[in-house]
């Protein structure tokens, strides 16, 4: 009975958001259009993020790399035959990227991709890193990677057209695309979190060892949390990419991960549902605070974010949910006793 | 009777004024903070001067205008986002900036997409305005930027062989560095190094070493005041004489600040200077820019200046605050700004002169000028020498 | 060339060493990798050129104002920041010096008198004179610099094995739990580190403005990085270590550059590839003892 109240609930929920995304597609200010597609990009890769980051206990630094990945294959193969020969100033665009181009179609392909590259990459960071290293050792050769990832973006020319950039990727992404991504996304979150798999990342994060004697494959277990955090990042990266039509090497510096990080602290280390909401909180805020920017000093933003985080952790270090989901058991519980 | 009359009339007026103060907004998105923060400030302090002094109109068809700042942090994202914002929730009709190509080429599609004109001050990469026809720009472009550098460097310089130094991380330097080499081989010259740095690099010994073994007779790095300045320091440091050519990134007072003596004597390509100030308008802002600062009036301010009053007088022109109506009306202005007369094209590229400037007693100080026509013999030149 | 690019080598690796071994010395005793030590070099640059440029203080007098500032953000930072998170997981420790640093970042770029804009650096005459040597031409700044780094490192040899606190610092790098046990007071030593640290670092970005003479709020971020990939090829939480990484680091990159320069803009990835192997094979550096781990 409570299952099948839960599904019915859920399906109205999703018919009642994809009738808004329907409304705002064509009727919402460009502006906030904008706003809402940021929010959930930076909501797929904190999803993900989260995973290895707060339900694994294990520290990676390394998502915008992941991130620049997946833009990078998107632009690489959706972005226009004419463009492609323009944009690259430099050296020509190389074979086979400089024949063909998908068109609108072939944009889930892009996006899978780019999920793909990402994840490969994070096997050859992972199997070596997750083996071997722990804690802020493990921070510091993530983060190597993606400041090595960064450097290549940069010198690879003939791939990336250098830290130009590429300019007149056709921009695809809408809220169907964004959303639909976070919807998938998190949905697979919460089930692994929900799962034996979970349970078991969880042990992990608390005490490694004493997993290890349980008979848990540790090393398993952190590489699929990782890889889906790469997952996560490269596609968030992909449609990031084709919002904006333009990528370059800048904005997946180390600043991207500190975003992150910021979103899935304030939300929660460990809970899905705040990194999906905090997601959207920060893309508000990091807009809404522009004002602090033109009317006080630019460069303010940062530090109000900055001070931000730091107050976080040294006060409200479980965030907004801490480590809470959200289920509609949760919701009725919070109702009953409301009742009474 | 008459009371009523006069009630009406009052409650029109009144109503008139309502709709009369509301302003006319046009956009700044300008770099305050990044490799053009200088420029962006140095614009910003321009507009304003000239608003304060009166030298342009701050109201037209009877509404004030307003100018709504915002940072594009030297990033095309950051730009992107800033165009949006200023179009979508302040109303802009049209938006001046920004300083640099690369941030420009970020925020043009969403200003085309949206019909609402951009009009770069200093934006030389030639792509700025092929995004559409919403995209001015108020200077020249790098491809014809380069050719007059490469025939100042030929002709008045004599210098025979040349070592480029090219900062890959800026499509203003890659295309300028390009454009300056083709035309140089065609004049009848050698390119015998082309170098590479990064924005941002502190250390030029790799460049600076092949540079000592290949002995050119004149360096041009067109590239951005900071990284010309320390390159410039350290060649002197390791003994290198050579002259150096630079372009319009060069034109910030940091380049002085930061380089110290090491940049005496370098020239380079910029869009102005009050001693080449050719109209009534460009010779009061001289005045009244040394007035108030008590130096010599940077071209930023001036071209940033230049793109207001192209903006005013296109909506005087065309009757108008609307982004369509500016756009057409933009597209064939023909005003005397302060740089010198402007008459735009329809592709949103104006013909302007090139002015040389020379850094003497720690000073910019005016070299030479280049007019418009030259730079268009010398790209007939090159098109021959293809054939 | 090869001896001018020696004497670079020197100089660099000199320098990243000034800055590794404030990495170290907190790493050692806090297991803390302290993000933000890159962006305090940085600030003690900038403080030279607030107190010389600015006020017009005589080089001298800047200088030692400039440490004695840094050394006192050092301390600040440790005592609001890192200590009220000492309990904690180490995990949160490292995103709030993550936060740390971003802040020392923005401060400047917010700062009326330093904003994003590039700034110069104010250099003595005894530290810009050119002079042969052999057949390199170099600045009097290539000479000074190891000499003054070398100083640092004898008197924080001496203050590490010669006096009480070197000796609490010492002990709470080996067990921080039986320093606290013993009597010792352990937050007045970890002050001591801070600034030790910090006053280092200070003494590397007054160096550094010397050699390099541009000001920007993101030039504590790679040398900061280079500085830490020393202390780790050094062996972590030893100064010695730091020194000589920081040595071998600097030639590195500089030899690097000067053999491969087609391959220069890679230099960053380069380094990055050392620490990881580093990491991976070797994360005791070459100098470090093996860490052991509790069950």
């Amino acid at each position: 009975m409570r299952r099948y109240r839960n599904l019915v609930l859920t399906l109205v929920s999703l018919g009642l958001l994809a009738a808004f995304l329907g409304w705002a597609e064509g009727h919402l200010n460009r502006f906030l259009w904008r706003l809402l597609n940021f929010g959930a990009i930076y909501a797929i890769a904190a999803v993900g993020y989260n995973l290895i980051n707060g339900v694994t206990g294990q520290f990676s630094l390394g998502p915008h790399g992941f991130m620049l990945l997946g833009a990078y294959i998107v632009s690489l193969l959706m972005l226009p035959l004419p463009q492609k020969k323009v944009v690259w100033l430099f050296q020509p665009l190389a074979w086979p990227f400089s024949e063909f181009t998908l068109p609108y179609s072939g944009f889930i392909l892009a996006l899978l991709a780019a999920g793909l590259l990402a994840t490969v990459a994070g096997l050859v960071v992972g199997i070596p890193a997750l083996r071997a290293l722990r804690g802020d050792y493990l921070a510091i050769a993530t983060f190597g990677f993606g400041e090595i990832i960064f450097v290549l973006a940069c010198n690879l020319m003939s791939l990336t057209n250098g830290p130009m950039g590429i300019k007149g990727i056709p921009q695809y992404t809408n809220l169907w695309w964004s959303f639909g991504t976070l919807a998938v996304v998190t949905y697979a979150a919460l089930r692994i979190k929900h799962s034996s798999y979970g349970r078991a990342l969880r042990a992990i994060r608390e005490d490694e060892l004493v997993a290890e004697s349980m008979g848990i494959d540790v090393f398993k277990h952190k590489l699929l949390a990782f890889l889906f955090s790469a997952f996560c990042a490269g596609v968030a990266g992909g449609l990031y990419a084709t919002l904006v039509g333009t990528v370059s090497p800048d904005p997946f510096r180390f600043f991207m991960t500190f975003y992150l990080l910021i979103i899935i602290v304030l939300g929660g280390l460990g809970s899905i549902t705040g990194s999906v909401v905090t997601g959207f909180i920060f893309a508000a805020l990091f807009e809404g605070l522009r004002f602090l920017d033109s009317a006080t000093i630019p460069g303010m933003r940062m530090v109000f974010f900055s001070v931000l985080l730091i107050v976080v952790m040294l006060f409200f270090r479980r965030g907004l949910f801490g480590e809470w989901e959200f289920s509609w058991d949760a919701v009725f519980q919070r109702l009953g006793r409301l009742r009474r | 009777m008459r009371r009523f009359l006069v009630g009406l009339a009052a409650l029109v007026f009144l109503a008139g004024l309502a709709v009369a103060q509301e302003p006319i907004k046009i956009g700044a998105l300008l770099e305050f903070t990044g490799g053009c923060a200088a420029y962006g400030k140095m614009a910003q302090r321009g507009l304003e001067l000239a608003r304060e002094a009166g030298l342009v109109p701050t109201e037209v068809l009877g509404r004030p205008i307003e100018l709504v700042y915002y940072d594009a942090r030297t990033e095309p994202v950051e730009a992107a986002n800033g165009a949006t914002r200023l179009i979508e929730t302040e109303g802009v009709v049209a938006i001046i900036g920004t300083m640099c190509s690369g941030p420009y080429l970020g925020a043009a599609e969403i200003c085309q997409k949206a019909g609402v004109p951009f009009i770069g001050p200093t934006t030389t990469n030639p792509l700025t305005t092929q995004v559409g026809d919403c995209c001015f720009r108020a200077c020249f472009k790098d491809n014809d930027q380069g050719p007059v550098a490469a025939y100042l460097a030929y002709q008045e310089l004599g210098a025979r062989r040349v070592a480029v130094v090219i900062d890959v991380a800026q499509a203003y330097c890659v295309g300028l560095g390009k454009y300056f080499s083709q035309a140089f081989k065609a004049l009848g010259g050698q390119v015998v190094a082309t170098l590479y740095c990064r924005t941002g690099d502190r250390d030029f010994t790799a460049q600076l070493t092949e540079i000592a073994r290949v002995n050119p007779d004149l360096i041009y790095t067109p590239n951005y005041y900071t990284e010309v300045a320390l390159m410039a320091r350290q060649a002197r440091d390791l003994g290198l004489t050579q002259p150096i050519l630079g372009a319009d990134g060069c034109y910030a007072p940091e380049l002085i600040e930061i380089g110290g003596e090491a940049v005496e004597g370098i020239q380079f390509t910029t869009f102005w200077h009050e001693e080449a100030a050719s109209t009534e308008i460009g010779k009061r802002y001289a005045q009244v820019f040394r007035e108030k600062f008590g130096k010599s009036p940077d071209a930023f301010g001036a071209l940033a200046v230049d793109c207001y009053m192209l903006i005013v007088d296109a909506i005087q022109r065309a009757g108008e605050a609307t982004p369509e109506a500016i756009k057409e009306a933009l597209k064939t202005a023909d005003l005397e700004v302060v740089t010198g007369r402007t008459i735009m094209t329809p592709e949103g590229d104006p013909l302007k002169d090139f002015v040389f400037l020379k850094v003497e007693g720690g000073e910019f100080v005016f070299s030479t000028l280049i007019p418009a026509e030259k730079a268009q013999e010398i790209k007939a030149l090159m098109a021959k020498g293809e054939e | 060339m090869l001896l001018q690019q020696l004497f670079n080598g020197v100089t660099l690796g000199s320098l990243y060493a000034l800055i590794a071994i404030g990495y170290t010395m907190v790493y050692g005793i806090l297991r803390l990798i302290n993000f933000a030590h890159g962006d305090i070099f940085m600030w003690a640059a900038y403080w030279m050129f607030f107190t010389v440029l600015l006020f017009r203080l005589p080089w001298w007098a800047g200088a030692v104002l400039s440490v004695l500032f840094t050394a006192g953000m050092g301390w600040a930072i440790e005592r609001i920041a890192y200590r009220p998170l000492r309990e904690a997981p180490r995990i949160s420790l490292l995103i709030t010096a993550i936060g740390m640093s971003f802040l020392l970042e923005h401060i400047i770029i917010v700062l009326p008198w330093a904003t994003g804009i590039q700034k110069p650096y104010p250099r003595p005459r005894f530290m810009t004179q050119i002079f042969q040597l052999g057949g390199a031409r170099i600045q009097a700044v290539t000479v000074w610099v190891p000499i003054i780094a070398g100083a640092c490192l004898i008197g924080l040899l001496f203050l590490l094995y010669r006096t009480k606190v070197g000796r609490g610092m010492r002990a709470i790098a080996t067990d921080m739990e039986a320093t606290e046990m013993m009597g010792a007071d352990v937050n007045r030593i970890i002050s001591y580190t801070f600034i030790v640290g910090s006053a280092l670092a200070a003494v590397g970005g007054i160096l550094w403005g010397c050699r390099y003479p541009a000001l920007t709020y993101d030039m504590g971020v790679i040398p900061g990085w280079r500085a830490f990939t020393a202390a780790v090829v050094g062996g972590i939480g030893n100064v010695t270590g730091a020194m000589l990484g920081g040595f071998l680091l600097g030639l590195a990159e500089i030899l690097f550059v000067a053999f491969l320069p087609q391959y220069s803009g890679y230099r960053d990835a380069f380094i990055f590839g050392i620490l990881i192997l580093f990491l991976l094979f070797r994360p005791t550096g070459i100098l470090g003892k093996p860490l052991k781990e509790k069950v």
